[in-house]
This record gives structure tokens, C-alpha cells and sequence, in this order.
């Protein structure tokens, strides 16, 4: 189907913009755009499909790792805003993967899939950072002494 | 033409479920009062928002969208701008649904600018007029925040302790010590712990698309229920298209639409009260027009939807070395300077500003450039770059006051339309250049304090476009139909009511004269407070028994 061969150019897309490295896993072995294009409103899933299909139909699948990214950097020179909103849409996908959370969580960052329902745990406002704020720094005006600030100015 | 139906009269009609809608509806009707409200939208349920799907950073730049003109619920209305995207909510408790719930109080100079400088109105009321109003407000919707802050006149303590600081406020405060700054635990209307039967925060971070867990105080969960529970009436899904007035130039009541049925009904009431947002207000007043009023409801002098305020705004982004977890926490605000708050002539402009620790999110909108564009490149060199700078950093949000300019105004689209046909609103906004020096001063000043916190990597977002055009998120809604002393310069005296027609109040962002150098919420709260009991007063009803330092009062007549 058509409609697949975009998606699997899409993968092709994610791949080249995060390569795999390390722990790091390539897009397309999370299957990251069909799981992204499933959650795209109507405009902006065709607006992405626009995007790809031209990368599509110029063979960008059956291209080696420097013409991908040569392709890539030719649209991102050429028409800015449709590159910045590909990128955009692949690196929300790539980070809303469950595993690119582990691998984040392995690097030593305290991080869940979602900000619900664990939230996290913070230490609670102490007596010792409170005795820290500068009681006497700053002031405000009473509205009684507002004057002009022309006045106050000189 | 669709027939439209006339209901039975009530006693105060409310249009608009928002801040000043809720803290409105509750008081009166806490007081007997028969009061209806009509709100085009709807009630959010908190578990209806995406706080707990993998997706909720898409989510929150497209569904959940904080611009109506990219979301487009249904209850949205289209807004037209040459100069900024606007932000708000139309459901049930208004923007306070969908924003971060920052706390701070304005600060006695800004009710009284003109004595201070010339170049704004005073209010009609001062500091202290209101502070009564913000205490019974910091209650009602539970406020977190540490007391003593030397910014502000001594006030009575906020109900809950302040929220964490956490690294990124701490970060603030350390880097404020270095410069010999002020810094403060930021006041917010977030439950540090359970209030009112509301959950404590558990520091998600996801304050952006309101919150799931309802510790994040709105209208919604504070005012509207009690209101309900007294009897206040609450028509969801229907959309005011027409405040009426009668010959005389007393206002009637709203005709508006159910937007389920697509069903014409005309509400009138004794008294009616709009709190339809600072953009929203002026629309309806605008689209209110009648031969009458051939330049709309309210509006012999011609300042209904003039003096727009938003507040300048820009983001300094600091990286730092040290993991500072800014997707924990409170995204707005752990902690703030107002060591600028005030006007200091020797800047060379008027007015002032604060800088605010704010958070991040988590990765996803961290690779795409957080709040100041530094997007993680592409390639390669992208996860060196995630490894290195994911959490490892603050934003520094940059509030500066703007100054009331008359040019800078809302008025109706002549093109766009709401889905009932009803003229959208355009929005017209430049920077004084008083507020640009100041907005540049501010930024530099937010730098120095990133250098202080360590940054090894400094970005600056300040809202200018390709074409050097000033194009912020604008949140803060004010000035569009404010109140005054004089009919000649404002839209209503200072208990509310509309200079030139009858029976008809105006409360909400607004009415606010200045904008002062900080989130407004708080202050719109206060003022709706006081509009209600004047409400009260004009209907020979007692005022409500607060407890507190000072009784709510107001003036004699």
C-alpha cells in the first residue's frame, strides 16, 4: 500500500535525523513512525505525508547513510520550516518511546514515560533554604511614598 | 432565521466561567443571590488531559495546545493578530483550566503609576483597598508560599507552605546570592499539601496542560464548586453572541447560543456582569454595537478594547554541567528575583521586571529546543548532544511591564469568524519603546544571573521574529475595558459598572489599568472579589463574613 511505503520512509527519515548509537536504539527498530502518525491530527498528518512523500519519490529508502543525510540537510537549507516541523515531529516520537526512556533512565536521570500517575519526589521546603532568603534584599515602595520617580530619581 | 427563545429573568447574569466568572458566581451566590452563568465551554475533567500518555509533549503543542488557533476545540474561537498568538482556554474556570497557577500579588506602586511617573493611570483603588481580597483569594484557592517576602508589604499568611524548591530553584537562589540579588520562594496557587479535599502536588512537571490531579487550583476546582453547591446556575455550551440593551441604554441581558442545539436564547437579567478575558470582553462589547451604541456596548469613549497590556516577555535558557531536573516540579515557578521590580529612573526607562526559575519538560521538548531554540542537532553529534545537556539547566523566565498604549487594541476581524458566525477578535500589539529598552535591560540582567548559576551555555529567546518583529506568547490579557476615575479615559468606575450602561459590570483581566511586572491571575482574583461585594452592596445585600486582618470594604457611596 501507499500509504505504507511513506511510513517505512519515515523510518528511513527518524533513522538518519537519530542514528543508533550505543544504548541509544535507531528509530525504526521502535517502529517510531507508524506509532507518531498514529497520533497526528488529520492537517498535520498530511502535512508530514507531503513531507515524506517527496523524499519518497526522490528514493531516499534506497539511498547509503551520506546521501540520506545530504537529501536532509539539502531540506533543511532549502525549505526550513517543513525540515524544523519534520524534525520536530520525529524527535517528540523518538523521546515518547518507552524504551528511549529506560536508556535515559540508565544515563542517570530520574524520568518516567509520563509526568502521571508516579509524578516524582522532591524534598520538601526546608528550614535551612528558608533562613537563606534574603530577608532585607529588594524592597517595595508604600503607596504612600511613591512620589514621582522622577522626584525619587534625583 | 433561527426563532429565539426568551427565558425567565435572573438576578445577575454572568458571562464567562473563568478567575473573576468563579470567584463572582461563588460569592454571590454564598450571599442568596440568584445568579446564572453562561460559559461556551465546557468542564475539563482531569483525567481528560494528557499527563498520563508517553505522547503528552506532542499533546501539549497540538491538542493541548495553549493557542486556540492550534487547538481548535470546538468551544474556540478563531483570533486574528499581526503581532502575537494569544493564549487562553474557553472552558469551564477560563485559562486557569490550562495555566501554571503563579501567585505573586502586584505591588503597591503599580496602583499607582501616574504619581510614579506619569506614563500610566493610577487605579481607582489602592494596594491596600485590595489586600483583603487577596488573602480571602490565596484561600479560597489554596495558595503555596513562603511568608516574608521583603518585596511586599507584610500580608497575611499564605494558607499552605511553600512548594520544593528543588535543584533549578535553588539554582536561582545561589546564583541571586552570588549577585547580591533578591530572591524568593515564587508564591503559587498549587497545593503543597491535600487542601480543601484537593491532592497535594506530586511535582510531574506537566503543569502546562493544567493539571491532572487537581493540585493546581483554577475556578474550576475552587470557586465553581462551592458556587454550585449554593445554588448558582451554570449553562455550559452556550456561547453569548449579543449583550441587549434596551432603548434607554440599560443592558437587558445576553442573547446566546447552545451550541449542542444550535437553539437562540435570550437571558435577562437585572444585573450583568462580563468576564470574558481581556480579549474576550472587549469582542462581545465590540459585536454588542446597537444604534444606541454604534461603537459598542460601553464605548462613548471609544476605550473598549484599547491599552492591551501582555507584559514583555522573554526566556533565558541557561545549561549548566550539574543535572538540575527541570522537568520536576512546578513548571512556573520554583523561585524569583524581584530585585527590579521597581521603577529606577537611572535605567533610563520606567517600570520594571522579574526573573523567574522555570522548568524545561521533559526530553522530547527539550530536543527540540526547550523554550529558547537549542535544538539538538540532527545526525550524529545528537545523542552526545542529549548526553550532555538533557536536564542539565534552567529557563529564567523574563516578565517586564508593559505600558498602556492606546494604539495597542483589540478589535473585530473583518474576515474571521467563530463557528455561530460571530466576528473574531484582532489583536494589534507593539513594544514601546520605553518597554523595549526595558525588555533588552531585563534580558542582560537574566543573563548575568544564567553566567551565576554556572551556565556554560546561554540562549536567549526574545519573541522577535525573521523580520524583527515582536511576536510573543501572550497570556496575560489585560487593560481592554479598565476601570478608572475618569468616564473619558476608562471603561468603568472602580466597582465595575460600565460608564454608559446600566446594570452592566465588567471584571477580568480587563480591567486591570496597569499590568505590573508580574503573572496577573492573583490580582484578577482580588479584583473579582471586590466586584462582587460591590455587586452586593448595589443590591442592598450584606457583604460576605471573611475572616481575616481587615474585613472586606468598599468606599460609601
Amino acid at each position: 500500500m501507499d500509504n505504507d511505503h511513506w511510513i517505512v520512509t519515515l523510518d528511513a527519515v527518524a533513522d538518519t535525523l537519530i542514528p543508533s548509537r550505543g544504548p541509544w536504539p535507531a528509530p525504526s527498530d521502535l517502529a517510531v513512525a507508524a506509532d507518531l502518525v498514529a497520533r497526528l491530527r488529520g492537517e498535520e498528518r498530511l502535512q508530514l505525508q507531503e513531507s515524506v512523500e517527496r523524499l519518497r519519490k526522490d528514493g531516499f529508502s534506497t539511498r547509503n547513510a551520506p546521501e540520506r543525510t545530504a537529501m536532509l540537510a539539502q531540506l533543511e537549507e532549502n525549505e526550513p520550516l517543513r525540515f524544523d516541523e519534520l524534525r520536530r515531529l520525529v524527535y517528540f516520537g523518538y523521546y515518547a518511546q518507552p524504551v528511549v526512556t529506560r536508556v535515559i533512565r540508565a544515563l542517570g536521570h530520574d524520568i518516567n514515560e509520563s509526568p502521571q500517575p508516579l509524578g516524582y519526589q522532591l524534598s520538601p521546603f526546608s528550614r535551612a533554604e528558608g533562613a537563606r532568603a534574603p530577608q532585607r534584599r529588594s524592597r517595595y515602595i508604600p503607596t504612600e511614598s511613591v512620589g514621582s520617580t522622577l522626584e525619587r530619581g534625583t | 432565521m433561527r426563532q429565539t427563545r426568551t427565558l425567565p429573568e435572573v438576578e445577575v447574569l454572568i458571562i464567562g466561567a473563568g478567575m473573576a466568572g468563579g470567584a463572582i458566581a461563588c460569592t454571590l451566590a454564598e450571599a442568596g443571590v440568584e445568579v446564572r452563568c453562561l460559559e461556551q465551554g465546557n468542564w475539563l475533567p482531569g483525567g481528560a488531559r494528557p499527563h498520563g500518555d508517553r505522547y503528552y509533549e506532542l499533546e501539549r503543542g497540538t491538542r493541548w495546545n495553549t493557542s486556540p488557533n492550534i487547538r481548535r476545540w470546538p468551544a474556540d474561537y478563531p483570533i486574528g493578530s499581526d503581532a502575537v498568538e494569544p493564549l487562553m482556554l474557553n472552558q469551564v474556570g477560563g485559562s486557569t483550566a490550562i495555566y501554571t497557577a503563579a501567585w505573586p500579588r502586584f505591588r503597591p506602586t503599580d496602583f499607582v503609576k501616574r504619581d510614579e511617573h506619569g506614563l500610566a493611570p493610577n487605579w481607582p483603588l489602592r494596594y491596600e483597598d485590595l489586600d483583603p481580597f487577596f488573602t480571602e483569594n490565596d484561600r479560597a484557592m489554596g495558595v503555596s508560599g513562603f511568608n516574608g517576602d521583603p518585596a511586599f508589604p507584610p500580608h497575611h499568611p499564605y494558607p499552605n507552605p511553600p512548594l520544593p524548591l528543588g535543584k533549578r530553584g535553588n539554582a536561582l537562589a545561589h546564583a541571586c546570592e552570588q549577585l547580591g540579588w533578591h530572591w524568593w520562594p515564587f508564591p503559587m496557587a498549587v497545593n503543597s499539601r491535600e487542601y480543601r479535599g484537593r491532592a497535594a502536588c506530586n511535582h510531574c512537571g506537566a503543569c502546562q496542560s493544567g493539571c491532572s490531579i487537581d493540585a493546581l487550583a483554577g475556578s474550576h476546582n475552587t470557586y465553581w464548586p462551592r458556587a454550585l453547591a449554593a445554588g448558582a446556575q451554570l449553562r455550559t455550551n452556550s456561547r453569548v453572541i449579543r449583550i441587549e440593551s434596551d432603548s434607554l441604554g440599560r443592558v437587558t441581558g445576553a442573547t446566546y447560543v447552545d451550541t449542542q442545539t444550535g437553539e437562540r436564547h435570550f437571558q435577562p437579567a437585572h444585573k450583568t456582569v462580563v468576564c470574558g478575558n481581556g480579549i474576550g470582553t472587549p469582542r462581545l462589547l465590540l459585536a454588542s454595537a446597537s444604534k444606541r451604541s454604534p461603537q459598542g456596548l460601553a464605548n462613548s469613549s471609544d476605550q473598549v478594547g484599547r491599552n492591551l497590556m501582555f507584559h514583555g516577555l522573554a526566556i533565558v535558557e541557561a545549561w549548566t554541567t550539574e543535572i538540575l531536573e527541570p522537568h520536576k516540579g512546578v513548571i512556573c515557578a520554583a523561585s524569583y528575583s524581584a530585585e527590579f521590580a521597581e521603577t529606577d529612573p537611572s535605567r533610563g526607562f520606567v517600570n520594571g521586571f522579574t526573573l523567574l526559575a522555570c522548568g524545561m519538560n521533559g526530553p522530547g521538548f527539550q530536543a527540540n529546543g526547550s523554550h529558547s531554540g537549542n535544538i539538538a542537532p540532527w545526525g550524529v553529534d545528537h545523542h552526545e548532544w542529549m548526553e550532555t545537556h538533557l536536564n542539565r539547566g534552567f529557563a529564567i523566565l523574563v516578565q517586564t511591564e508593559d505600558l498602556p498604549n492606546p494604539e495597542n487594541r483589540v478589535t473585530l476581524d473583518p474576515v474571521l469568524t467563530d463557528s455561530d458566525g460571530m466576528p473574531a477578535p484582532f489583536v494589534h500589539y507593539r513594544l514601546d519603546h520605553n518597554d523595549e529598552r526595558l525588555l533588552r535591560y531585563a534580558c542582560e540582567r537574566a543573563h548575568d544571573l544564567a553566567v551565576a548559576a554556572g551556565a556554560v551555555e546561554v540562549h536567549v529567546n526574545r519573541f522577535f521574529d525573521a523580520q524583527h518583529r515582536y511576536r510573543p506568547p501572550a497570556w496575560h490579557l489585560l487593560g481592554t475595558a479598565r476601570m478608572g476615575d475618569d468616564p473619558a479615559t476608562s471603561v468603568t468606575d472602580g466597582e465595575h459598572r460600565a460608564w454608559d450602561a446600566e446594570d452592566l459590570y465588567i471584571c477580568d483581566g480587563s480591567s486591570l489599568p496597569t499590568s505590573g511586572a508580574v503573572n496577573p491571575t492573583s490580582t484578577i482574583g482580588a479584583v473579582a472579589l471586590r466586584c462582587a461585594v460591590a455587586i452586593l452592596k448595589h443590591l442592598g445585600r450584606a457583604a460576605p463574613s471573611w475572616s481575616g486582618p481587615r474585613e472586606p470594604s468598599l468606599p460609601s457611596e
